[in-house]
């Protein structure tokens, strides 16, 4: 379970993000370096592998 | 819009002349100047940490597991400052990902309660709050650690509220756990020398916690007393025997007292030690008794604290 504080002006505070979560922040803003660092980041070598070519780590299907 | 991470569920000790390990536990024969402990050890961690269960489980009787030495029989229901009794809860086992980048995507396992009162704490509820959470099961932890594992987990992170409070459970726990997994102590560094003792060689990495930069600060917002002594020494020793990340959370009003001090200490005393410079403060739990606390971090205190770290050219990680 992830906790989200979003701010007035737009701004969204997390903790105890999960990946689902990462995902679904970074589809609101691709842009944003921090949350994007964090979805590509989620899967191990050992599971891309078993990933099809054309997968794309921003926005994994989870 | 932007996101601003912060996961620091759990909080975040001057100085040992010579970091040394306190206690010399059987079986092992550590190489002290090994940075990767666990690798230079004769017996696999979860050996190790199966023969100090009892030592862990007698730590109780007396309980100095953290730096507030309350003495205190836990094994027949005496409270210290934490409130904790003898078995452990937790509130919190999952994936994350808002921890640094060279850690995530970490399996965090979060046991109730705390030796530190911080007004900010993220996790106020569940940290300040021992009986919070379900009950401790190292079995099950243990099934759930694995599947993360092999769904892709790089780590797994003990914190709490505050772990040092429940050793006996967590050294339950690590016994229980793969070898080979990456294992991360995030803790507020508010242990003692008897908890290091029981803890050396069983993580690869410190994820420690300084949160003030005098004492002062640390008694007004957390009710601690002789903080950045504690602090120092836990850090110093961690440098020494591990992995060490420190990570300190910026609050608002308090770069100037709080973090120029910490990035100068880190500078003179752990020169190229990795240091995460956290933005996500949030002002909820006991925020509202504290007047500065009571707004977000600026763009400016957040500018203001990455040229002081620049200037003291601290290892910044992500």
């Amino acid at each position: 379970m992830s906790e989200l504080l979003i701010m007035p002006d737009g701004k969204i505070y997390a903790h105890n993000l999960t990946p689902e979560m990462a995902a679904v922040l970074s589809e609101l803003n691709p842009e944003d370096e921090a949350i994007q660092q964090r979805v590509v980041t989620h899967v191990g070598p050992e599971t891309k592998k078993l990933l099809p070519a054309n997968w794309n780590e921003a926005k994994p299907n989870l | 819009m932007v996101s601003e991470l912060s996961s620091f569920h759990v909080q975040g000790r001057a100085a040992v002349s010579s970091p040394r390990r306190l206690l010399q536990p059987p079986l092992c024969d550590f190489s002290a100047s090994s940075g990767a402990l666990r690798t230079a050890l004769p017996y696999q961690r979860s050996v190790v940490a199966a023969a100090r269960n009892v030592q862990a489980r007698d730590a109780l009787l007396n309980c100095r597991l953290c730096a507030h030495h309350c003495g205190v029989n836990r094994i027949v229901g005496e409270l210290g400052l934490c409130h904790a009794g003898v078995s452990a809860r937790v509130f919190s086992a999952q994936l994350e990902v808002a921890d640094e980048l060279e850690l995530i995507p970490t399996f965090a396992i979060a046991f109730s309660g705390c030796d530190l009162r911080c007004a900010f704490c993220i996790t106020g509820a569940q940290s300040w709050n021992a009986r919070a959470g379900e009950s401790f099961d190292a079995i099950q932890l243990a099934a759930k650690v694995r599947r993360a594992l092999a769904r892709g987990a790089r780590s797994v992170m003990i914190l709490g509220g505050e772990p040092t409070i429940h050793l006996p459970s967590v050294i339950e726990l690590v016994s229980a756990l793969p070898d080979e997994a990456r294992l991360v102590w995030k803790t507020n560094a508010h242990g003692s020398g008897e908890a290091r003792a029981l803890l050396d060689g069983l993580f690869d990495v410190w994820l420690a916690d300084c949160k003030f930069g005098n004492d002062e600060c640390a008694q007004r917002l957390a009710r601690v007393p002789n903080y950045t002594a504690v602090v120092r020494e836990n850090l110093l020793w961690a440098r020494a025997y591990s992995e060490l990340i420190v990570r300190h959370l910026l609050m608002p009003g308090h770069v100037e007292c709080c973090w120029r001090p910490i990035a100068a200490w880190l500078a003179s005393e752990l020169p190229g030690v990795k240091v995460s410079l956290r933005g996500g403060f949030w002002p909820g739990w006991q925020t509202k008794r504290h007047a500065e606390l009571h707004r977000m971090v600026s763009a400016d205190e957040v500018q203001y604290a990455a040229r002081l770290a620049e200037e003291c050219e601290l290892n910044l990680v992500k």
